[in-house]
This record gives structure tokens, sequence and C-alpha cells, in this order.
């Protein structure tokens, strides 16, 4: 039993919060939300000269070869500091499915371009009608002329607008909600017969609405065995589980400490808030809530470093209702102490707050992982 | 970072494992009073019934990690610990040791050490709770015996106790507190008890009046109020090991949860109470990480106090909603007994019997647990204290930082008196 990191870890660790803390201010990252593109291209660039893109891929995918404990520790961080580039949706995700499932002319093709920044990719894996279900799929993928033909809907694609290649769940065979013919795709974002509906999420991201009409691909670009991709698509969204949770625990850290330091210097009745004996008992418990996710993301990130699993899965569902739970805990705590400026948009309380709120619904929120906590 | 154990660690699991199931009946529903005795021989033998005091006085040495071990595998078989976790070994030894005078060690510290002698202790009061400075029982003495008087009360496990350890102020410098040992059959005492909500857990309430005792039984050096308001009724690596217990009961609360027919509401319960145990066990799995490697723990002792409070709460809740209405009933206390229970047969499954008892009988525990009664607000301050939360005007810090050298400067001149 160990809970330290080595020595690169940490190197990590303090690398990353030393760009956050000097070039990732609130302002800067208010002024990319606002903008076309919803990130900084400058920012992804630096990321990838830095090596941070290829920190989740194997050596010999061109990357450095951590895992799950590397990535955890990277979105922390990126959490702490709201960061708006699309780590989880190209790197985690879209790179990740290709990681795991790819073949090694696959991970030939598109893993450098993801590695180097040149390349940016969506997971297109949500239905309208599926909610946290990823069985339930209407899109279809036919085989014809040696490939496949995808005519479907996906909603919600995160990163979808910057997207040079999805990453795309479709039935090859079975029903609607078989967990038996799902089969994954690569397909390329500017295929004909893809159209995008793009829009912000409410946390300042982007998305897109995604309908694949009659889109041809060739057969290599299915990503595993055919009809058999749910358990691959399960292990992807696994790992973006603890990377969103991982922000969330490091968006709590910063609530946390937030209002701990307001509640010093805030006066009422002549005296700081932070004396009245309800509310530091609020922050006792902000704090514990905090402290609990971070314990479970723990225990998640050690446990798909193991290996991917029922224990690992059952890790990742426990970490995902105690994050849903704390972070809205945490969230809603920090705003009423902040009183009526934690409800503006100028102070960052609201922004963390509303990043908290997207990640308990994404990827299954605290109902759905309770029960498949159950399950397992 | 990694979850699994070292093979050094595993090793050692594998040898308090077999350690527990060649001494204890493990699995066996109702222990006989002969198995527990075995068990108390065969742990004071083995060298391992006072494991967190210092090697010299009789403690095993083992790193966090071992102990962390040993008191999960006590607590999921559910040994007896009164002993283990009673007043003698975690509040009585620790102080002896740490601050005891000699004839006072060479008294006592033995008999603790063999698990011959049980304690219990008296803190509470009737008019201030378990408030040190507000306490009014007074032990005087001028270099020969001393005399005690004052009321105690809410004491746990006097009837099976051999010394009262009480916290008293010295009459003559009232800042300043000492621990007194009083032998429980002394003449001079006047004892009444009262049942506790769960019908069974004594408290008792004590009357000292000018009770004479030989010098050597005032255990400790006086010190001020706070070194005796945070004297808590478990152990250090007992607290952080508490979600063995939970995960013994979840067991079998799954097992009757096998019987019943399905209720969504319940099962909802059941995964959430999971989730709580999978919380707190990773949070007590690094906690000991941080104590093996000498690091302050990543949250303090009093939140997980609390936390495997509220859990263990939990539990009984739940075991009272699998059992619906077999929770009800309510024997008398006398058919408590095992063996009575066991001819009469229970009302309802016999994993019924007593849920309700036993979830009453929690509160009350954790009523103790709880910063020695003083419960959720004063664990919640200090742990605000403890992380920086509260807030402290400039003038006040100095104030209190002033008070405090005072309280110790007047304890250590009562130190010298007595």
């Amino acid at each position: 039993m160990d809970f330290s990191f080595t020595e690169e870890q940490t190197l990590l660790e303090d690398s990353v919060t030393k760009y956050m803390q000097n070039d990732y201010d609130f302002e800067s990252r208010q002024k990319l939300t606002r903008s076309e593109l919803g990130y900084s291209a400058q920012n992804w660039s630096t990321f990838a000269e830095l090596g941070w893109l290829g920190v989740p891929f194997s050596e010999a995918d061109g990357g450095f070869g951590g895992g799950a404990i590397e990535a955890m520790l990277m979105a922390e961080i990126f959490g702490k500091a709201l960061v708006v580039e699309p780590f989880l949706a190209t790197i985690v995700l879209t790179g990740g499915a290709i990681k795991h499932g790819g073949t090694a002319e696959q991970k030939e093709k598109y893993l450098p371009g993801i590695i180097d920044g040149s390349v940016q990719g969506a997971l297109a894996y949500a239905e309208p009608q599926g909610r946290f279900n990823l069985s339930d799929l209407t899109t279809k993928a036919s085989k014809k002329d040696g490939g496949y033909v995808i005519n479907g809907y996906k909603a919600v694609v995160l990163n979808g607008p910057a997207a040079d290649i999805l990453v795309v769940s479709a039935r090859t065979s079975g029903e609607q909600r078989d967990t038996d013919g799902v089969s994954l795709f690569v397909v390329d974002a500017n295929a004909a017969g893809v159209t995008r509906r793009d829009y912000p999420t409410v946390d300042g991201l982007r998305a897109s609405e995604i309908t694949f009409e009659n889109v041809a691909v060739a057969a290599d670009a299915l990503l595993g065995e055919e009809g058999k991709g749910l358990g691959l698509l399960e292990h992807v969204i696994d790992d973006g589980i603890l990377s969103v949770g991982a922000e969330a625990v490091g968006a709590m850290e910063v609530l946390y400490k937030d209002t701990v330091e307001y509640c010093k210097t805030r006066e009422q009745f002549g005296q700081p808030i932070g004396k009245f004996q309800v509310l530091q008992h609020r922050m006792v418990d902000m704090f514990m809530e905090h402290e609990q996710s971070k314990s479970l993301m723990y225990m998640a990130a050690m446990r798909l470093d193991e290996g991917y699993g029922p224990e690992a899965q059952k890790a990742v569902s426990a970490f995902k209702v105690q994050v849903g739970k704390s972070g809205r805990f945490v969230g809603q705590n920090a705003v009423q102490l902040h009183g009526g400026m934690g409800m503006t948009d100028e102070l960052n309380i609201g922004h963390y707050f509303k990043r908290l709120t997207i990640i308990d619904t994404l990827f299954g929120n605290v109902d759905f992982h309770l029960k498949r906590f159950g399950r397992l | 970072m990694q979850i699994a154990l070292a093979t050094q660690q595993e090793k050692f699991a594998a040898q308090v494992e077999a350690f527990v199931q060649a001494h204890w009946p493990v699995g066996q529903e109702h222990v006989q009073s002969a198995q527990i005795a075995a068990w108390r021989r065969a742990v004071v033998h083995q060298g391992w019934s006072v494991p967190a005091w210092p090697e010299q006085f009789g403690g095993t040495g083992w790193n966090a990690i071992e102990h962390f071990i040993w008191q999960q595998v006590c607590a999921r078989h559910n040994v007896d610990q009164s002993f283990a976790e009673g007043a003698g070994v975690t509040v009585v030894g620790p102080m002896l040791i740490a601050a005891g005078r000699q004839a006072a060690q060479d008294e006592f510290l033995a008999d603790i050490r063999g698990w011959r002698t049980r304690w219990c202790l008296a803190l509470f009061e009737p008019a201030c709770d378990a408030q040190v400075s507000a306490m009014t029982t007074t032990v005087g003495g001028d270099g020969g015996d001393l005399c005690l008087s004052g009321d105690k009360s809410l004491i746990l496990d006097l009837r099976n106790a051999d010394w009262l350890g009480v916290v008293a102020r010295c009459a003559d410098q009232p800042e300043a507190f000492v621990l007194v040992a009083v032998p429980v059959d002394h003449p001079g005492l006047s004892i009444s008890y009262s049942t506790t909500l769960d019908g069974v857990t004594e408290v008792a309430h004590v009357s000292m009046h000018s009770i004479e005792l030989p010098s050597q039984y005032c255990l400790t050096q006086p010190a001020p109020a706070q070194s005796f308001q945070q004297l808590q009724y478990s152990s250090v690596y007992a607290t952080l090991a508490r979600s063995a217990s939970v995960a013994a009961q979840l067991e079998r609360i799954d097992a009757v949860l096998a019987t019943l027919s399905d209720d969504e509401d319940l099962a909802v319960k059941r995964n959430s109470l999971a989730v709580d145990l999978a919380g707190l066990q990773a949070l007590e799995l690094r906690c000991i990480d941080a104590l093996a490697r000498g690091q302050p723990l990543p949250v303090p002792l009093e939140l997980m106090r609390l936390r495997s409070g509220e859990i263990l709460l939990q539990v009984g809740a739940l075991q009272i909603d699998c059992f619906g209405y077999y929770a009800l009933p309510y024997p008398d206390p006398a058919f408590q007994n095992p063996m009575l229970l066991h001819n009469e047969g229970p009302i309802g499954p016999i994993e019924a019997a007593g849920v309700m008892q036993q979830a009453l009988a929690e509160q009350v525990n954790a009523f103790f647990e709880q910063d020695a009664g003083a419960g959720t607000t004063a664990l919640k301050d200090r742990a605000a204290k403890h992380l920086e939360i509260a807030a402290r005007s400039s003038e006040e810090a100095t104030e209190n930082d002033t008070t405090e050298n005072d309280t110790t400067e007047t304890a250590g001149k009562t130190a010298d008196k007595l």
C-alpha cells in the first residue's frame, strides 16, 4: 500500500501547476470561453510542446508511458484552473479509444497527430433517447463495398466543433439496446454526409449535434472487434470519468479554499463571518466532502492502473457518485457563503459551480452510478 | 501509488489472520465467556495486548500499517475488544507513560498491560457534561494522602471495572487538572446506575465525599483543561479501522437482503451505504499511509470519528429498514442473555433479533465516541481550528496565547506542590 507519487509524477504535477499558476489566469480563461473556438490554439500547442498531450500514451505509441494516475494528476490541476482546452475530448476519450482498441496501423495513423497537437478529436457516443445507456443506439453502420455506411444522430459531442476525427459508436447488429452489436469507428469529421450544429455548453466548452447521413468509411475505420465495442466504450468512458472527476476534485479544492479565505476577510456585525460557528461547520463539511472525493479518486486511479475490470469499474462508479454528491454540496455552499457576489458572472466561484454541475451529469449522474455500483 | 499490500505486510496480515482463527471462535453467533477469557489470555501471551504502547512498556513496535491490519482483522471477526479498546489500554496507560509518576507507573502499568485490571473513565459531571474547564470535582493533598470530592456522571462500564479514572481539579491550583485512580470498591464511593436508551447499556453516577487515597493514585502531572478535553474513548488505530466493522455488517445485511423481495428503495440505500463505506475505506488508507510516513493526517482525526460514526448509524438504520415490522419487538433486557434468547426463540427472523437495540446502542456509542460526549459540534469546532478555518482577530490570538502560557506555568507550579 502506497499513496505517494513517483519522482516523475511529482515533476509532472509541479510542471502543470506552475504553468497554470503563471499562464492561465481566470480572466484569460473567460476571454477564451467567449472566443469562437472556445479555447486557445496557442495553449494547446504549448501543452503539446511540454509533452502533456503524450502523457497517457505508451512510449511505443510516441507517448510518455503514463497511466491513469498521471492523467488524474493533470486533470486535477486542470480542474483547479478551469482549463477549457479539450484534453478530455481529444486525449482521454478519442486518443483513449484508439489507444485501447486500435490496431498498430490505426495507432500509427492517428496518435502522432493527437500527441503533437495537430489533430483534434471527439467521441460521438451519446444519443437523444439513450441518456446514460451506452448501448442504446439508433445510429447504424451497415456493411457496404468492403466498408461500412453510417447513418444516425449523435448528441452533445464535446469538442465536436474543433474535431478533425470522430470516434463514433454505431450498431452493426442486434436491437436498439442490446449489449452485443455495438461497434466503434474512426470517422473523418469532414467526411461527406457529416453535418454539425455547434453550440457552447453551460460551463463554457463547445459541443455539437452531429448527423451522419450515408457516411462511407473503410473497413479499417473499425476500432476493435465488430459488434464487441461496448466493452471498449465503457473503458474509455471510465477513463473519462476519472478525468472529469479529478477535475471536480481540483475545482472543489479551489472552492473550499477560496471560501475559507473569503470568510476570514468578509466582515458582518463587526467581525469576520468566519467567526460564526455555523459557517465554520459548513466549511468543515466542505473540506470533508472534498477529501472523500479525493480519496476515492486515488482508489479509482489505482484500480484502473491495476487493469480494467469489475474492480476498476466499481471504484470508478463509487468515485462518480461521491463527486456528484460532493460537487453539489461544495459548489452550493461556496456560492451561498460568498453571498450575492457568489452568484455573479464576475467571480470565479459560480464558474466552478457550473463546471461541477456539468460534471455530475457527464457520463452518468449519481443515481445512474449508484445503480451501476450495485450491479457490479 | 498502489493499493496492494507489500509482501512483508501480506505476511503480517496472514500471521494475524491465523492468530485470530486459532484463538477466537470466528463466525460463532454467541461467544461463551470461557472463549472470551481464552482469547484474552492468548493475546496477552502473544504480547499483543497493548500494541500501540512504546516498546519498552510492552508495545509491539508495529508500524502504522501493521496496526491497521491488526485492527481490521479484529473488527472483521468482531473479536472481544473490551480490554484492547478499554480505558485502561487506550487512555490511562498512555497518560501514565507520557506524564505519570514513577510510583504510579510501577503500581498500575503491569496490570493494565496484562489485561488483569479493567478501567473506566469518570469524565462527565452533572452540571457541565464533559467540559473539563467547568468541572468541580476536586482533589487536594499536602504531600501525604489525596482527598477527592465531587460528583461524576455517565460513566461507562463501571460495573465491570476494577478502577475508576477520575479527572479532577487541583484544589490549590484551580487551573490545573489531574487523573486520579479510585478503586471501584472504595467504601467512600456512592454509586447509582441508569440504563441508556438501548435498554441494555448502563451508565453509572458516582458521588465522592472527601475520600482518601494514597498519593501514588494521582496518575498524572497537573495539566491544563485542554489536555483532558481531548481524551478519546478509542485508540487512533481503532478509529482508523472502523470500515472493517462496517464492511462485516454490510455483508450480513446483504445476506438478509438476498432473502427479501426486490425493493428498489432499499437497494438504493444499500448501495449508497456501500459507496460511503468505500469512501471511508479510502480515507482510512490515506490516513494510515500518512501515519506510516510520519506525515500529518490528510483529514483531522475528529472528522474521521465523525464520519465513521455517521456511517455506523446508517448501518443501523438500514438494518431496521430491512426487517420492517420485525425491528419493533423490544424484549426485556433480561432476555438479552443470548442463552435465554436461544431457548425462547426469537420473535421473527433470527437476524432481526435486537436490531433496534443495536441501532440505539450505536447511538449511545456515538455519543461517547464523538469527542467524549461533547458531540458533533465540538468535533467540528476542533476540526475548524485544526484546518485554520476559524478566523481570529489578532487581539484575540494574543490574548489566547497569553492565557495558554499562564495555564502552563500554573500547571508547572501545581506539579511541584503535588
